[in-house]
């Protein structure tokens, strides 16, 4: 008896544990802390330098960034003089370290340091940071400039004036589909032919104007400094105070903005296919434009939440048609970029040869599934939650790249300061109706180029189903398939 | 003056920050049913991280199922009994959270990253992954073309996309080492529901396995939260490890292959090495760096790279150290054809020059400051923390030895390199590839 009720107390023992583990759901979470996403302290300078701190406790490792503001290259009326300025820093020869010992002392730390007219990065041990500084800040001041520099200089534009004036852009050595495609879908744009203008002179370029150019244009109130590491503000402000305090001023520079919105030229669907007969899978590519979606406009994290469920993540529309159901590909991915030129996008797959066709199908459905229907409500909630996640991780750790970014676009964008600290509100404010407006406005299935390189000779007439096809070899030129 | 300025740059600071390398204290203890746990609070992290390493890999595959390991970590997303098929990568986003999974010859991996207020879900996730998976005939058919999908977009869609594996196959046992990761198309294809169950019953068991948490956890909560998920998770029968993965046969072995596509002939000489674990695996990372490393000191590049020499395009070298096993591989690409053997000569010169002259002692600490530097993120990035110490765990059998990394390089001697050099690099010690582009 007593056997008996001692194996039935344990049975129930056993019984009682085993009913405490609730398996069934996810766990609830704990209430979560204030959201953590790091700082970058403000540290004040004099001179009109903007110098921010990102801390990181017992860190034993730096990362300084320099970002110097220059005026936009097709419009610098000096661009001979910061050519040369730049490869005087790329030589990395400075007053007081005149014999290539930057570069010598730096690999012997193994650190790295790059200075150019923009800026430039260093990184290294905390215990190197004052030799580091001292190197950068003197090359960054006092380069060497030398005369060779100059003619250099002048005899490489002048070679790659020859080279330019005897190709075309369809050449064989020259042929790009990147530039195919945009002149299709844009047409020429103003900014296209502004870049063709760029003449350089270094006539009546020397030593003195190149000098000149230093003390104009590498000045502290165009600077924006970024470091990451285990600093106190105080500890911080007195390293820079040493290294940069007495960098001088110069005519103030705030980058404008050059808002260009695209016309969308392309009136109807092109496939090309670029030959790769030895190809064992196909890969397409999606290419069309936005027209007018502008970076962090009022419409950016929209487009952002709308990409997430398009085409980016793991639970996305295109990835759970092509990959989870049908098995056609092992990625597939979706951007939908929005920039000053009014924005790009682009969807890209591999898939068998023989599936290309579906799968072209398959994409096209689910740009006109987005375009036409509203995304349920769980999509939209584990699509903003993601970003959130992906957002606030991004800004933690030895690598904040968000906060060193934000810091050097912060005044071209004009961005508010608190815009890192509020973006995850702006996630939480997008709506199902939001995400089918930008679908119905971005999305463009019917007005994309397609680029499919694999093998023509099997897909020829399996694609002319979705537009007019241009069949081509890697170097641009037209293919006759056989029959 | 400017001297003394230099002099005191240089000097002062080890004076003020003498060196110390970073230690990261963690806790790890087992579970009754033999899962190892690590757990590590990470003051800077405002996230966690949650992985499980379990130790299996391509190596364990029977000789007919090969790409199992890796077929099976994606299967491993599908669902379990309380997460609906789909659901998985779901579950884990909606907290905000990302996971992933890679598998290597030695180990399948899965983690995610949470906010920290959702590290209890990772462990339910993981503890549904490991108790109760659940895979199905059809979610089989449907992966079987994604990895199908997988290996023709990484391997086969291109010339030497292969070539890994065909170092690989050349050195090792086909049955460990010597076959593709991914497998081959005619084992997929043959896989079937069984196997899969007796894969899982055999591998995927709390004794086969390291969870980590790392970030910005409470130990003591997460302790209690382990036990919760893990404690009631049977134990499996111990873990039979393979034990051939061949030898060097004392023969230098010359394969020469033709490739599709291929546009330049291309060399690749395979030296026997040693496993990741063995104490020379350190002198030979650092040898591939002089070697290849920087363009300022690298051998290859300043002896063989050069202006001068139109005939070599490219020369470059690796250490691929597993487990059990290990190679050091050059690879090298030519400008002209029919010129294998001079590429080969060129490179066996600046091995010989390693054997016999000391490597400068400027570019040798160059290169441990190097490792120094690198190394010393794994301690401040969770995620990659989590990823070492799981895999120190496995092959060292202690977590720990991954504090002595930094020192194990910082200690290395000009002898160091002479000895290994002359070890390893000898020509009977070496599979050599040979692939010419098909005419």
């Amino acid at each position: 008896m007593k056997k008996i009720l001692f194996t039935f107390a344990m049975l129930l023992t056993a019984f009682a544990i085993t009913a405490q583990v609730d398996r069934t759901h996810a766990p609830k979470s704990d209430i979560p802390k204030k959201l953590d996403i790091g700082v970058l302290i403000p540290i004040e300078m004099k001179n009109g330098m903007q110098v921010y701190l990102a801390p990181v406790k017992e860190y034993p490792k730096f990362t300084i960034t320099v970002n110097i503001e220059q005026p936009d290259i097709r419009k610098d009326e000096r661009i001979e003089e910061k050519s040369i300025l730049d490869k005087a820093y790329m030589e990395k020869l400075s007053k007081k370290y005149a014999n290539g010992e930057i570069d010598s002392l730096t690999r012997l730390k193994g650190a790295m340091l790059s200075a150019s007219c923009y800026g430039g990065t260093i990184k290294g041990m905390n215990r190197d940071i004052e030799l580091l500084l001292d190197m950068y800040s003197d090359l960054l001041f006092n380069p060497v400039i030398k005369e060779n520099y100059i003619s250099e200089k002048a005899e490489n534009y002048r070679k790659s004036q020859e080279k330019k004036n005897n190709s075309s852009v369809f050449d064989d050595e020259k042929f790009y589909i990147e530039m195919l495609t945009d002149s299709l879908l844009r047409g020429t744009t103003k900014k296209n032919e502004e870049k063709k203008e760029i003449i350089q002179n270094f006539e009546d370029i020397g030593i003195e104007t190149v000098e000149d150019f230093l003390h104009q244009r590498v000045v502290a109130n165009n600077a924006v400094i970024v470091i990451v590491g285990d600093f106190s503000p105080k500890a911080c402000q007195k390293l820079m105070n040493k290294y940069f305090g007495k960098w001088q001023n110069g005519a103030s520079l705030k980058r404008e903005r050059e808002i260009e919105p695209s016309e969308l030229v392309l009136e109807r669907r092109k496939i090309f296919v670029i030959d790769k007969p030895n190809a064992v899978q196909s890969r397409i590519r999606f290419n069309w434009i936005l027209k007018d979606a502008f970076a962090f406009d009022e419409n950016s994290v929209k487009i952002e939440v709308l990409n997430e469920i398009l085409g980016e993540s793991q639970l996305s529309y295109l990835y759970s048609n092509l990959r989870e159901d049908k098995g056609l590909c092992y990625s597939v991915m979706s951007s939908l970029t929005p920039d000053d030129n009014g924005g790009r996008a682009a969807i890209w797959t591999s898939v068998r040869t023989d599936q290309t066709a579906y799968a072209i199908e398959n994409i096209i459905l689910e740009m006109l599934r987005i375009r036409n229907f509203d995304v349920s409500d769980y999509d939209l909630k584990v699509a903003k939650n993601s970003l959130i996640g992906d957002f606030t991780r991004s800004l933690s750790g030895i690598a904040p790249i968000p906060y060193m970014s934000f810091a050097m676009i912060k005044d071209t964008y004009n961005l508010p300061d608190d815009y890192l600290q509020t973006k995850v509100s702006k996630y939480h404010e997008v709506i199902r109706k939001d995400i089918r407006e930008m679908a119905e406005k971005y999305i463009q299935p019917f007005r994309s180029i397609i680029i499919v390189t694999g093998k023509a000779d099997e897909l020829r007439g399996s694609l002319e189903q979705f537009g007019e096809v241009t069949y081509i070899d890697e170097k641009g030129k037209k293919l006759k398939l056989k029959e | 003056m400017k001297k003394l300025i230099l002099f005191t740059l240089l000097i002062l600071p080890l004076v003020l920050f003498a060196k110390k390398n970073p230690m990261i204290e963690f806790e790890e203890y087992d579970l009754d049913n033999g899962l190892h746990v690590i757990l590590y609070h990470d003051v800077n992290e405002p996230n966690v991280v949650v992985g499980t390493k379990y130790h299996v890999g391509s190596k364990n595959e029977e000789a007919d199922r090969t790409g199992f390991a890796h077929f099976f970590e994606h299967l491993l997303f599908h669902g379990t009994k309380n997460i609906p098929q789909g659901e998985f990568e779901k579950t884990v986003m909606d907290a905000g959270g990302y996971c992933n999974a890679y598998t290597s010859y030695d180990v399948t991996y899965y983690y995610q990253l949470l906010p920290a207020h959702e590290y209890k879900l990772g462990l339910w996730v993981e503890s549904e992954r490991m108790l109760h998976p659940i895979i199905t005939e059809e979610g089989i058919n449907r992966e079987r073309e994604i990895v199908k999908e997988e290996k023709r977009m990484r391997y086969d869609n291109k010339p030497l996309g292969n070539a890994y594996y065909d170092m690989m196959g050349a050195m090792f046992a086909y049955e460990t080492y010597g076959h593709n990761m991914i497998g081959s198309m005619d084992d997929l294809d043959a896989s079937s529901l069984k196997d899969f169950d007796a894969f899982f019953k055999k591998f995927y068991v709390p004794n086969n396995a390291c969870l980590v948490v790392a970030g910005n956890i409470d130990i003591d909560e997460t302790k209690k939260w382990i036990d919760y998920y893990f404690s009631d998770i049977p134990k499996g029968k111990e873990v039979t490890r393979p034990k051939d993965f061949g030898a060097p046969t004392g023969k230098e072995k010359i394969i020469e292959k033709t490739e599709k596509g291929l546009k330049k002939t291309a060399v690749s000489l395979n030296y026997y090495a040693i496993p990741e674990t063995h104490e020379d695996s350190y002198v030979m990372n650092v040898i591939a760096t002089i070697l290849s490393g920087d363009n300022a000191y690298s051998y290859f590049e300043n002896e063989i790279l050069v202006k001068e020499d139109t005939i070599i395009n490219h020369v470059s070298a690796t250490t691929e150290l597993w487990e059990k096993v290990g190679a050091f591989r050059i690879k090298g690409r030519l400008d002209v054809e029919n010129h294998e053997q001079y590429l080969i000569s060129k490179v066996e010169e600046q091995l010989e020059r390693l054997k016999n002259k000391p490597v400068d002692e400027y570019i040798l600490e160059q290169v441990l400051n190097s490792y120094e530097i690198g190394y010393t993120d794994y301690y401040f990035h969770s995620e990659s923390l989590a990823d070492e110490i799981t895999r120190y765990y496995h092959f060292w059998g202690n977590a720990s030895e991954f504090n002595n990394a930094i020192n194990h390089y910082m200690s290395i001697k000009q002898e160091d390199i002479q000895r290994v050099a002359k070890k390893y690099f000898n020509k009977n010690n070496r599979v050599t590839i040979i692939y010419h582009p098909e005419k």
